[in-house]
């Protein structure tokens, strides 16, 4: 009986330090901006159940919404054409602007501004504890680590992890995501770092003496060499000064919401 | 629940239970409380297994949440063997199991399960952690309730 115990206790140790092996195993391959290939097998497995999940809870979504919101819906359908016929000629405008622009900084020997490609990807996984998404496009279509994902309404996340098939996207609301924003609403805008606090606050650190109100939006700085500038972020929504740090910390409330994104685009 | 048998229907709601966690969960939050499916199927199949039995449950159902989340796999895994193995040495207290106590074992397995993992990865925001943990423990202990009257219909009793 006491043979059998200490038995049971050692396999409980052995169960134990594999678990830590795995995590030395899937920690280094974060720090190099790849998977771990126990996690990625251990995914794919769940893949095809979950992918059948996602079909038929998204189905039935779809549906009894359909049902309750039919008048809305065809209201919005309608809307949507209207909207659609004045962004196709406002897309002709940035077109020029963007032209004129480029044969601008030409003349004045400066580099044309690289547009980015857009590539679509759905939402495949939702960890909100872990303040994490997984999308389902990889390395196969050129995606990177760092790589920023939007939606219509402004920046999702960005690409942490690429795996062949599918990414870990590290949401806004993260804690220890950093990314420089600026102030659009005011000029000169001013300029900070943002992180995420909760799914719905985030936190913009500004200079003291920053003009800056509820309200305004917030969008990326640009200075990074993969996020651009003019990203949405948020809009301003408390506003605290800290005397002791000489610094204003700005509470943004988050244009997306993360909880409800399915189709995703990341600027390549 | 013993043999092949018992390996292969451990492995299959694992897994199932890894597929409904990634979609499912965060789809039907009350209140802000999300279920963990890995979780309540856990603490069902620990009603059944011996104690290595739950330290292997819990190490797969561990290794499944690190793996689909795509979190530090040590936590889970580690917080899930512990507790696997603790709820299915708790039979030695000679509880018969039954709906009610399926419910309570859940209840208690999710929120030793979190405790153990906060211990281990301390989040930003505790009062809000637990919060979550209370929540998500509710809502595992009514899961847990049918959980539990089906897979007794199908492994039969407790210790069989």
């Amino acid at each position: 009986m006491k043979q059998a115990s200490g038995r049971d206790f050692l396999i409980l140790f052995l169960l134990c330090a594999v678990g830590v092996v795995l995590g030395r195993l899937q920690s280094g391959g974060l720090k190099d901006g790849r998977p771990d290939m126990v996690g990625s097998t251990v995914c794919s497995t769940v893949k095809p159940m979950a992918s059948l999940l996602t079909f038929v809870a998204d189905g039935s979504s779809d549906f009894f919404h359909g049902i309750f919101n039919a008048s809305n819906l065809t209201r919005q359908n309608r809307d949507l054409k209207q909207l659609q016929i004045i962004a196709s000629q406002y897309a002709e405008t940035v077109d020029r602007l963007s032209r004129e622009l480029d044969s601008l900084r030409k003349l004045n020997d400066l580099p044309a501004l690289g547009g980015k490609t857009k590539v679509a990807a759905t939402v495949i996984g939702y960890a909100p504890n872990e303040n994490r998404i997984t999308i389902s496009a990889g390395a196969d279509k050129g995606l990177r680590v760092g790589l920023p994902v939007v939606t219509a309404e402004g920046l999702v996340g960005i690409i942490q992890t690429v795996d062949k098939a599918e990414s870990q996207v590290s949401l806004l609301a993260d804690p220890n995501r950093k990314i420089g924003a600026l102030v659009i609403s005011r000029n000169p805008p001013p300029i900070g770092i943002i992180r995420g606090e909760n799914a719905t606050t985030l936190v913009l650190t500004l200079d003291a003496n920053s003009p800056v109100q509820n309200g305004d939006l917030v969008q990326t700085s640009g200075f990074s060499d993969r996020i651009p500038r003019g990203i949405s972020i948020g809009r301003v929504n408390q506003i605290y000064d800290d005397p002791n740090s000489g610094s204003r910390r700005v509470e943004v409330f988050p244009n997306v919401s993360l909880g409800n994104v399915r189709e995703v685009l990341v600027l390549k | 629940m013993k043999g092949y048998k018992g390996v292969l229907f451990s492995a299959f709601v694992l897994w199932f239970g890894a597929a409904l966690q990634q979609v499912v969960s965060p789809r039907v939050g009350i209140f802000g409380a999300n279920p963990d499916f890995l979780l309540v199927f856990m603490s069902c199949l620990c009603l059944w297994t011996s104690r290595v039995g739950g330290g292997v449950v819990g190490f797969f159902a561990g290794l499944f949440a690190g793996a689909t989340t795509g979190a530090n796999m040590t936590q889970y895994i580690f917080s899930r063997t512990i507790t696997g193995f603790l709820d299915a040495w708790s039979r030695l207290f000679g509880v018969d199991a039954n709906l009610f106590v399926a419910a309570i074992n859940a209840v208690l397995v999710t929120v030793i399960a979190q405790l153990v993992q906060m211990f281990f990865a301390p989040p930003s925001g505790i009062v809000a952690f637990l919060g979550a943990t209370i929540g998500s423990a509710m809502y595992n202990g009514v899961l847990a309730v049918p959980v539990y009257a089906l897979w007794r219909r199908i492994l039969g009793p407790q210790g069989t």
